[in-house]
C-alpha cells in the first residue's frame, strides 16, 4: 500500500502545521504581555504625573497641578490638536483582533491534527479489511476445490448410478457454495465502499478547512499572517488526496480480485458438459447482478460526492 | 496555584455585593467559575490565572487570551460539553476536550474588556445632559467602571455633541478622555472631562473599581493584611457631585488624602464634592485588621467576613 510511504509524510505536514500555530500564539501572547507591562508603566507614569513632577514618592497633588493639567490640555485643544487623539484603544483592538485570529488559528492545527488521527484508523481499518478478504476469498478457493474434487470422485460410477439426480446435487451444491463466493464478496465490497465514504467526507472536511485557513489567513495582520499555515494545510490536503486515491485503489484491487476469482470459476474445466453450462449460468448471473449493482451504487455515489470518474474531484 | 487560587477567589466574590457603579458582581463570579472549569477542562488552551502582583488580579493579557477562547466557543456548532469520551491522550480527545472548554466558557456573558455607553437624560434649551459609562478591565486587571454626567452645548459653534432623536454621539475628546483616564482617581477624571472643550460642564463623576485582591499568597497590595493563608477583595468606590453635603472618605486603602486632592481641582470645579467608599470582603482575621485600621483612620468601611478556606 503506498500509504506506508505517504503517512509518516502526512503527519509530519500536520505536526508542522501544529507546531507552527504554537509558535505564533506563543509570540503574540509575549508581545500582548509587552504592551501591558507598557501600559502600566504609562499608567504609573501618568499617576505621578498628577502628584507632582517631584516623582513617585509624592502622595499628595500639590494644589493647582490638576488646574495646570486642565489648562494645558484647553490649549491644546484651542491650538487644534485634538486631546482624543491617542492610540491605546486601537492597539487593545488590535491585539484583540491578533489573539482571535491566533485562537481559531491554533484551533484549526487541533482539527488537522484530530483528521490526521482519524484517517490513520480508517487506514488501519482499511488494511485489516483487505487482510479479512483475502483470507475469505482464499477460503472460497479451497471450497471450490473440494467441491470439484468430489464432482470428479462422483462422476466416475456413474453408469451405476443415477446420473440425473448426482448431477442435481453436484449443481445445487456448487450453486450454494458460488452463491456464497458471491455475497461475502458483496460484503466486503460494501465495507470497502464505507471506508471509502468516510475518507471522502474527511476529504470534504480537509477542503472546507484549508479554505477556512485561506479565509482566515487573508484576515491576519502582518505580523500575525499565517502564510505558512496555508502552504502546510495545501501539502497537507495534497497529501490527503494522495491517501484517498490509494484507498479507492484499495476498493480497484477489491474489484478485481472478485473478477479474477469469478474467471478462475469460470475456466476450472469440468468433465460434465452439463455441469460447466449451469456453472457458466451461475457466475454470469452473479457477476451480471453484482457488475449491475456496483455501477448504480458507484454512480450514486459520484453524482452526490461530485467525485469524477478517477476519483479526481470535479 | 490555579486550583487553591480559584477557589479562595470564588468564594470572595461569592460574598462581594456590588451595585449599578461597578461592572456587574455576578457576571464576573459566573465568567471566573466558567474559567475554573474549562481550564481544568484543557489546560492547554485555557490559560491559567496568571497574576499581577500589583494587583492579584489576572492582567489584561490573560482575560483577552481567555475571552478570545470564549469567542471560538461561540462560533462552534452545539456539542456535549462534560460527555463521556473526553479522557485520552489523542488528538481527537485533546480537541474535544478544548471545544467542550470553549463551550463551558460561552455559555456565560463576556465579560467588559471595553464597553462605553451614552445616554442622552435630557435637553434643555441648547443644552444636554448626557451621561457617559465606560467598563474596561485595566492593564493591571482591576475591572474599573467610570461614569460620568456632563452637560453639553448641542447647537453651537463649540459643540462636543450632536442630538439626535434621543440617540447621541459623543466626539471623540470625550470617548477618548474615558478611555485614557480610567484608571485616574474621579477629581482629575472630572478635570480632563471639563478641558475636553469650553462648552462642557461635569455635573458628577462616578468610579467604581471592583479589586485589587489578595488570595492564596498572591497579590502583594494587600498581602500584609490578608497573610498567606487568607484573602481580602476590595471594592473602592469614588463619587463627585453636587449633592454630596460635604468631602467624606470611607476608604481604607486609599493611598492619597481626599481633602488635599479636593483642593487640587480648579475653581469651576470646587462647588462638587468628593465621597469615597471601600466594600471589603476579607477572610476572618483579615477582617480584623482591615477594621482595626479603618478605626484609627476614623473610616466607616464595610467588611463583609467569609469563612478562613476549610
Amino acid at each position: 500500500m503506498t500509504e506506508d510511504a505517504s503517512l509518516p509524510t502526512t503527519h509530519q505536514g500536520v505536526d508542522a502545521v501544529v507546531d507552527e500555530a504554537r509558535r505564533r500564539q506563543d509570540a503574540l501572547v509575549a508581545q500582548v504581555r509587552a504592551l501591558a507591562a507598557d501600559r502600566r508603566a504609562l499608567d504609573e507614569r501618568l499617576k505621578d504625573l498628577t502628584r507632582g513632577e517631584s516623582g513617585a514618592d509624592a502622595d499628595v497633588a500639590p494644589p493647582g497641578l490638576l488646574a495646570s493639567l486642565g489648562r494645558r490640555l484647553r490649549r491644546r485643544r484651542r491650538d487644534g490638536r485634538r486631546p482624543g487623539a491617542h492610540g491605546e484603544a486601537a492597539l487593545r483592538a488590535r491585539v484583540e483582533a491578533a489573539l482571535q485570529e491566533t485562537k481559531k488559528a491554533s484551533w484549526l492545527a487541533d482539527r488537522f491534527a484530530a483528521l490526521r488521527q482519524e484517517l490513520d484508523d480508517e487506514v488501519r481499518a482499511l488494511h485489516a479489511l483487505s487482510g479479512r478478504a483475502g483470507a475469505a476469498i482464499t477460503t472460497v478457493n479451497q471450497a471450490l476445490v473440494a467441491a470439484r474434487v468430489v464432482v470428479a470422485d462422483e462422476a466416475a460410477p456413474a453408469a451405476a448410478r443415477d446420473e440425473a439426480s448426482r448431477q442435481r446435487g453436484a449443481a445445487e451444491r456448487q450453486e450454494r457454495v458460488l452463491a456464497s463466493l458471491v455475497e461475502r464478496i458483496a460484503v466486503l465490497l460494501a465495507s470497502a465502499r464505507g471506508v471509502i465514504e468516510v475518507v471522502d467526507a474527511l476529504h470534504d472536511d480537509v477542503d472546507a478547512f484549508a479554505r477556512a485557513a485561506a479565509t482566515l489567513t487573508e484576515g491576519l495582520s502582518a505580523r500575525a499572517r499565517a502564510v505558512g499555515v496555508a502552504e502546510d494545510a495545501r501539502a497537507v490536503l495534497a497529501e490527503l488526496e494522495g491517501a484517498l486515491a490509494s484507498l479507492g485503489g484499495t476498493l480497484d484491487e477489491a474489484s478485481i480480485f472478485a473478477t479474477a476469482v469469478s474467471e478462475r470459476i469460470a475456466a476450472t474445466p469440468s468433465s460434465d458438459p452439463a455441469f460447466q453450462q449451469s456453472l457458466d449460468t451461475l457466475v454470469k448471473g452473479a457477476l451480471a447482478r453484482r457488475a449491475a449493482t456496483s455501477a448504480v451504487e458507484r454512480a450514486a455515489a459520484l453524482d452526490t460526492a461530485g467525485v469524477g470518474p478517477t476519483g479526481a474531484r470535479r | 496555584m490555579s486550583e487553591a487560587w480559584f477557589a479562595a477567589s470564588l468564594r470572595l466574590l461569592d460574598a462581594a455585593r456590588g451595585n449599578d457603579r461597578f461592572v456587574k458582581v455576578r457576571a464576573l463570579r459566573q465568567f471566573w467559575s466558567a474559567w475554573q472549569r474549562a481550564a481544568r477542562l484543557s489546560p492547554e488552551t485555557v490559560p491559567p490565572p496568571l497574576v499581577d502582583e500589583s494587583t492579584g488580579m489576572p492582567p489584561w493579557s490573560t482575560w483577552a487570551e481567555v475571552l478570545a477562547e470564549q469567542r471560538l466557543g461561540a462560533t462552534l456548532p452545539p456539542g456535549d460539553v462534560d460527555a463521556a469520551g473526553l479522557a485520552g491522550d489523542g488528538a481527537r480527545a485533546r480537541l474535544r476536550r478544548r471545544e467542550a472548554a470553549a463551550r463551558l466558557l460561552a455559555a456565560v456573558p463576556p465579560l467588559p474588556l471595553e464597553t462605553g455607553r451614552v445616554e442622552v437624560r435630557r435637553v434643555e434649551g441648547r443644552r444636554a445632559l448626557v451621561t457617559l459609562t465606560l467598563d474596561r478591565i485595566g492593564a493591571a486587571g482591576l475591572f474599573v467602571r467610570v461614569g460620568a454626567d456632563v452637560s453639553v452645548v448641542v447647537d453651537g459653534a463649540a459643540r462636543s455633541i450632536m442630538v439626535d432623536d434621543d440617540r447621541a454621539r459623543v466626539a471623540a475628546p470625550l470617548v477618548a478622555v474615558l478611555e485614557r483616564s480610567a484608571a485616574l482617581p474621579a477629581p482629575a477624571l472630572a478635570v480632563q472631562l471639563a478641558a475636553s472643550g469650553d462648552d462642557v460642564v461635569v455635573e458628577r463623576v462616578t468610579r467604581g473599581v471592583v479589586g485589587p485582591l489578595s488570595v492564596a499568597g498572591r497579590g502583594r497590595a494587600l498581602q500584609d493584611l490578608a497573610g498567606d493563608d487568607g484573602g481580602v477583595l476590595v471594592m473602592s468606590f469614588e463619587e463627585l457631585h453636587a449633592e454630596i453635603a460635604d468631602n467624606a472618605d470611607n476608604d481604607v486603602f486609599a493611598g492619597d488624602d481626599l481633602q488635599t486632592l479636593w483642593q487640587a481641582l480648579p475653581t469651576s470645579l470646587r462647588g462638587l464634592k468628593v465621597f469615597r467608599d471601600a466594600r471589603v470582603v476579607a477572610t476572618p482575621t483579615a477582617a480584623e485588621r482591615i477594621r482595626s485600621l479603618a478605626a484609627r483612620r476614623r473610616m466607616k468601611t464595610v467588611v463583609t467576613v467569609v469563612d478562613d478556606p476549610g
